[in-house]
């Protein structure tokens, strides 16, 4: 991984702006490493330009690199956020980068704003405790820093100056105590707490490794190996928690003997029991059963409500139901066109004489439900066309009942012409059939009760056979 | 030859086809008629021209069924005659009157 330095040698050696794909394939690393190495020298001033034109080094980036100095991580690199400056701060304490990885990649699964927390993460990665009590303190100073301080002290108590380390040895100084030999903490579950000036059951030291015990990093003796050999494999696990800080035997003696004095009957954890509800230890004899009951779950007061938003004429209303309530959910209304009622109402701005749309005191645009004007409208087109098609209907029905004929009606029609003197179309089509003289021009017809075969034109009296006036007919 | 059920069927037909035409010409009045009948216009052709073209079809598709059992326009016509003694002698005793009657007849048969 690239660092600032290597990034600031990089650009040192360049006539021109390099921007960030070169960076990366010349530093082997890739672009995204590059711009977060870039942002924090940019933040320093130590380089400038930017992602089109390429980056170059600055004036202020050259010295540093003339005086053989390496770039340090500032706190201008890092995040305000919790696992940042737990990392940052572990770099300020000289920790192996590895551990401060594993201690963040812990650290970040756990309340961060915990000092129990902090210490057990670290004690768990196995951080020296060189390195951990700084970065303890440290990151306790931050969090002091972060905290309202009506209760900072109370959060966070800054430690007595018997916990602060001091050296116990002589020669390598490796064997120290980071923190009071008094016994002030309590551990509960995997957490260690302080409980005040001599109120607690361990040193800090015993119950980080009391925790580090339960956690399952301490091997189980041996069946038979006796209380020896559960010691001895107690204090080789807790070497491994400690491979800096070597236990000897007594101090496993010691933590045992305070777990000892502390039970106030030995045997008493042997005795199966159960607590109660309350809180109270009730012991179990051997056969007796143990009921479970499986405890209701509390109803839940007015959070539990249920709301229905719905959309109305009106508008959207929103109806809260409580848990139990049925929910009444009514079937959506027909289409409109087959129901006399309300159609929902299409938004129609009302625009305002200036011809700008009309707001209300909210600012908010005013629409204008137009929906009985246009059912007015609809009605009235309807009344419209019904009233010309029956006027249609009727003038039809009176021209088909003008031109349909009606034989009795033509028989007296006939006849009243007769009566007045004249002869009617139908009368003429009905009458016998008459022949023109082709002399006189005179028009007879067959007389009757003469013979039809020779006729006489009354006329002229040029006589004419059946043949001459059937052919001449 | 004919069968005596054809003939007493033909001569049923013959009466209640005549029987109809009575019923519907006596609409207009016997006078009425009388005076077509003296002025030599058709009674028959005039009421089959006056009617709808619906009625002529029908009427048109009676006789010519009429026609296919073997009653002709003329044995109606001399029913119809008999059936209406006011008419009758006008009818019969103009040669002419019956024959324009039938040629109407036929050609209205005919679709004319």
């Amino acid at each position: 991984m690239a660092s600032q330095t290597e990034l600031l040698k990089a650009l040192h050696g360049k006539e021109g702006p390099t921007n960030t794909a070169d960076l990366a394939k010349e530093l082997k690393t890739s672009q995204d490493t590059i711009r977060a190495l870039i942002s924090k020298l940019k933040k320093k001033a130590f380089v400038d330009g930017d992602a089109k034109e390429g980056w170059y080094i600055t004036d202020a980036g050259i010295k540093p690199l003339g005086a053989g100095e390496s770039i340090p991580t500032t706190i201008k690199d890092v995040g305000k956020d919790e696992l940042s400056m737990f990392k940052y701060y572990g770099q300020l304490a000289g920790a192996e980068p590895d551990d401060i990885a594993a201690a963040a990649e812990l650290f970040q699964n756990s309340d961060m704003r915990s000092m129990a927390e902090v210490a057990r993460v670290l004690a768990e990665v196995n951080v020296p405790m060189t390195s951990r009590t700084k970065w303890i303190n440290l990151y306790r100073g931050y969090l002091r820093n972060t905290t309202l301080p009506e209760i900072r002290d109370e959060l966070y108590p800054l430690p007595t100056p018997e916990e602060r380390r001091v050296p116990v040895g002589e020669g390598a100084g490796v064997e120290e105590v980071t923190r009071g030999e008094r016994l002030d903490y309590i551990v509960e579950g995997n957490e260690i707490h302080r409980v005040g000036d001599g109120l607690g059951e361990f040193t800090f030291r015993q119950a980080l490794q009391v925790v580090a015990a339960k956690r399952g990093s301490v091997p189980k003796a041996e069946g038979d190996g006796g209380l020896t050999g559960a010691l001895s494999a107690f204090a080789e696990a807790l070497k491994n928690v400690g491979p800096s800080q070597p236990l000897t035997i007594q101090d496993v003696i010691n933590i045992i003997n305070t777990m000892k004095e502390n039970q106030s009957n030995p045997g008493e954890a042997s005795v199966p029991g159960y607590v109660d509800e309350d809180g109270e230890w009730h012991e179990l004899k051997p056969g007796q059963p143990v009921i479970l009951k499986r405890s209701a779950a509390p109803p839940s007061s007015g959070g539990g409500s249920v709301l229905v938003i719905k959309q109305t004429p009106e508008g959207i209303v929103t109806e809260e139901h409580k848990p139990g309530e049925p929910i009444i959910i009514n079937s959506s209304p027909p289409p409109a066109g087959n129901t006399p009622g309300m159609m929902p109402m299409m938004p129609f701005p009302v625009i305002g004489g200036d011809g700008k749309p009309v707001v209300d005191q909210d600012g908010r645009p005013v629409y204008a439900n137009i929906q009985p004007m246009l059912e007015w409208l609809k009605f009235q087109g309807e009344q419209r066309r019904s009233d010309q098609r029956h006027e249609a209907l009727i003038g039809l029905a009176q021209t088909v009942r003008e031109n349909l004929g009606d034989g009795v009606q033509a028989l007296k029609a006939a006849a009243q012409e007769f009566q007045k003197g004249g002869v009617s179309t139908a009368a003429k089509q009905g009458s016998p059939q008459t022949y023109e003289c082709g002399t006189c021009h005179t028009q007879f017809a067959l007389p009757q009760g003469a013979k039809a075969d020779q006729v006489k034109c009354p006329g002229c009296g040029a006589i004419y056979t059946k043949e001459q006036l059937e052919g001449g007919s | 030859m004919t069968s005596f059920t054809a003939r007493t069927a033909r001569h049923f037909m013959t009466i209640k086809a005549a029987k109809m035409i009575k019923k519907e010409i006596e609409k207009a009045g016997l006078d009425d008629l009388k005076i077509l009948a003296e002025n030599g216009v058709s009674i028959i052709a005039t009421y089959l021209q006056g009617c709808s073209p619906k009625k002529q079809a029908e009427l048109r598709r009676d006789f010519n069924g009429l026609l296919a059992m073997g009653v002709t326009p003329e044995m109606v016509l001399d029913e119809v005659a008999g059936q209406m003694p006011e008419l009758a002698p006008i009818m019969k005793d103009k040669e002419g009157y019956r024959k324009a009657e039938l040629d109407k007849v036929s050609q209205f048969l005919k679709g004319a």
